[in-house]
């Protein structure tokens, strides 16, 4: 009698545990559907509130609202409209098998060529992109925030984001404080993109304005190329 | 009783006023002056003391009979190099340029690091560069002791210099420059020390240098037919020939067909004519297509474009576009070097950017590699901590010296933390170690669509 109560308050334990299990799932990996739980309806609410379909909490639960969500993204996407996120609404939702292997090792950070950029040195970047090069075409942003990070990787100059943009006269927004400036979404894309390793200023070190470089030196250096009001040079 | 003449009173004390104010503005100012005087000093001290440092350690590291005692000195002397060049970027130097004397502390600290990294007391031959380096540092130390002397001497203030600098008054020939000019000199005359393996010099072998130029005319046609599917025939613009790049090429610039001063940039490699960027740059509107669906119009644009035989390495979303990184993939081996990026816009999936500086520099055909260690071989290897998630392959990639080495690559994790573990596939040493960073982006302001 005594271990049947046992038995009984284990199996009450153990029901009562079952929504915490759910937690740890892998998205893609069962189906959704309405009552469900974990960080796999996360996901979902989290892609579905980024495209707009879903204006509640990211919580991990699937109630009513996600429901709605759900059947309205389906409808919306030429699916069938089940409520019920299976294999083609994950694939529409961008969580394939594939793309969850890739989310899991995610291997762009063993190529990029600098490894070691933080999001508070990209935020940096963007804001001596916006300071320094607000106006130019945008091609000429990403050149500016690529200059800087060339300059990370030369022996000659300072080994970290921050040492290089920091540099006593290296930079003119920095030195007369524009570079306190809040950067715009444009600087922010720019900065992204140098990081990423596109690189318009084919490996310039250095660029200046000629209309309003003071320095004689600077023109010494030997000319790369020209991206609206800067030439950039080695 | 004459009346107060309240006027001059009060003028007075405006005068009173605005003297004590001035003063009290002057007082903070130069507080401040004399706080930035103070940062400048101690990096240009510390500069001096750490090259004393690096000719001290390295001394002692020729004489010591130990190897765990050369390690450490070693180290230290890798050590006080980074620093000293650090300091060097926290003086306002302005118009003197010291590009030798940082270039010869970033390549003396490379290779006293390679050295303390053999774990063994140096060879006859690693002795004889260490000596001659030594020398050098010596020689190096000595003239900023007495440039020290001198900025002491004649009360040098940095400030003063920086604020000439900025207004295009400084003298170029001010003492203290000029003994700058001197060392600077005095580093560009030091012999050639042969580093042996220890440093890399030579850049990996890049084709686009090594291949036969093309002509404009071949070039723009390169170009065109790059872009064809965004537009037939479409206007160019300007066209450039950038031979002073790092990689001499082409910029070609088009008018994008939905007009509004859109433009396309394209730039082919002059050796070789490979494309090698691609802009056309836009913010997309709304985004409709889901990650999987940008997913596939990258793999059709990259296949589109008579690049096979690469796989997706991974995905940086951006909320309105995603960045697709791919690697070339020969018999299940992956070529890290040879690289490409593609940018998708999730609201009409047109492509945004292309980057394929890796891919044009690297991508050839390769000899064959040798055979090598299994994976059950050179997991063995491996930290017994860790736990292999997933399959290992194998992989090249550029080791520290910029050689191409094939390595078994492993996704471990620790806890839950996670790392790719690069196990040389010849001799089972442990070439690279990548963490893969899992931490959320910052929201930086709320309008961004960066996460």
């Amino acid at each position: 009698m005594r271990s049947l109560k046992i038995c009984l308050v284990l199996l009450l334990i153990m029901l009562a545990l079952i929504p915490l299990t759910g937690t740890a799932q892998v998205p893609g990996s069962r189906n959704l559907r309405q009552g469900d739980r974990g960080d796999d309806v996360s996901e979902v609410q989290r892609r579905l509130s980024r495209w707009g379909y879903f204006n509640g909490p990211v919580n991990g639960v699937f109630g009513p609202q996600t429901l709605v969500a759900i059947r309205l993204f389906q409808q919306r996407n030429g699916l069938p409209v089940t409520g019920i996120v299976a294999e083609r609404t994950f694939a529409a939702l961008g969580i394939t098998i594939r793309s969850v292997q890739q989310a899991q090792v995610n291997k762009t950070a063993a190529v990029t060529p600098v490894n070691s950029v933080s999001p508070n040195d990209r935020h940096l970047l963007a804001r001596a992109v916006y300071s320094e090069a607000r106006g130019e075409p945008f091609e000429g942003q990403v050149a500016v925030a690529a200059v800087i990070l060339n300059r990370v990787r030369s022996p000659i100059f300072p080994t970290t984001i921050s040492g290089v943009i920091f540099q006593p006269l290296a930079f003119t927004a920095v030195a007369d404080g524009q570079f306190y400036l809040t950067p715009n979404e444009e600087a922010y894309r720019a900065a992204q993109l140098a990081v990423n390793g596109w690189d318009p200023s084919g490996g310039a070190l250095y660029y200046f304005n000629p209309q309003t470089a003071t320095s004689a030196w600077i023109w010494s250096r030997p000319y790369i190329k020209s991206i609206g009001r800067h030439r950039f040079c080695r | 009783m004459r009346r107060v003449p309240w006027i001059a009173v009060a003028l007075l004390a405006i005068v009173a006023a605005s003297l004590y104010w001035g003063f009290s503005q002057m007082r903070l100012k130069n507080q401040f002056l004399t706080r930035l005087e103070n940062t400048y000093q101690r990096a240009f001290h510390e500069l001096s003391f750490n090259m004393g440092a690096i000719d001290s350690e390295l001394a002692k590291a020729t004489v010591t009979s130990t190897p765990e005692q050369a390690m450490i000195r070693l180290s230290a002397v890798w050590r006080q190099a980074y620093a000293a060049q650090e300091k060097i970027g926290q003086i306002p130097l302005g118009v003197v340029e010291l590009q030798s004397t940082e270039r010869f502390l970033a390549r003396l600290g490379d290779a006293v690091l390679s050295i303390a990294s053999t774990g063994v007391l140096p060879n006859e031959q690693e002795r004889d560069m260490l000596e001659q380096l030594r020398a050098q540092a010596r020689e190096l130390s000595n003239s900023l002791i007495a440039l020290q002397a001198s900025v002491l001497g004649n009360n040098l203030r940095w400030t003063t210099l920086e604020v000439q600098t900025l207004n295009d008054t400084a003298p170029r020939d001010s003492q203290v420059m000029g003994q700058f000019r001197l060392v600077e000199d005095q580093v560009q005359q030091f012999p050639e020390v042969s580093f042996g393996e220890h440093v890399n010099v030579a850049k990996p072998p890049a084709i686009a240098v090594t291949a036969e130029p093309i002509t404009a005319e071949a070039a723009m046609e390169k170009a065109r037919e790059f872009v064809v599917d965004l537009g037939a025939d479409l206007q160019v613009i300007s066209q450039e020939e950038v031979i002073e790049a790092e990689v001499p090429h082409y910029t070609f610039t088009f008018a994008h067909p939905a007009g509004n001063n859109r433009r396309i940039t394209v730039e082919v490699v002059r050796n070789g004519g490979r494309v090698f960027q691609m802009f056309n740059e836009r913010t997309p509107s709304q985004p409709i297509l889901s990650i999987a669906d940008a997913q596939q119009r990258a793999e059709q644009y990259v296949a589109a474009k008579g690049i096979d035989s690469v796989v997706l390495l991974g995905v940086e979303e951006w909320g309105d576009s995603a960045v697709f990184t791919f690697c070339h993939e020969e018999n299940g081996m992956l070529f890290y070097p040879d690289l490409l990026r593609v940018r998708i816009s999730q609201d009409n999936g047109e492509i945004l950017s292309y980057e394929g500086n890796g891919y044009t520099m690297y991508h050839r055909k390769r000899g064959n590699f040798p055979e090598g260690l299994t994976g059950a071989e050179a997991a063995k290897r491996l930290n017994n901590s860790l736990t292999v998630v997933g399959t290992s392959q194998r992989v090249v990639i550029f080791d520290r010296r910029g050689v191409e080495v094939m390595c078994w690559e492993f996704a471990v994790q620790r806890g839950n933390e996670n790392f790719l573990i690069f196990i040389n596939a010849l001799n089972g040493r442990e070439e690279n170690i990548v963490r893969l960073d899992a931490r959320p982006m910052p929201t930086i302001p709320a309008w961004t669509t960066f996460r």
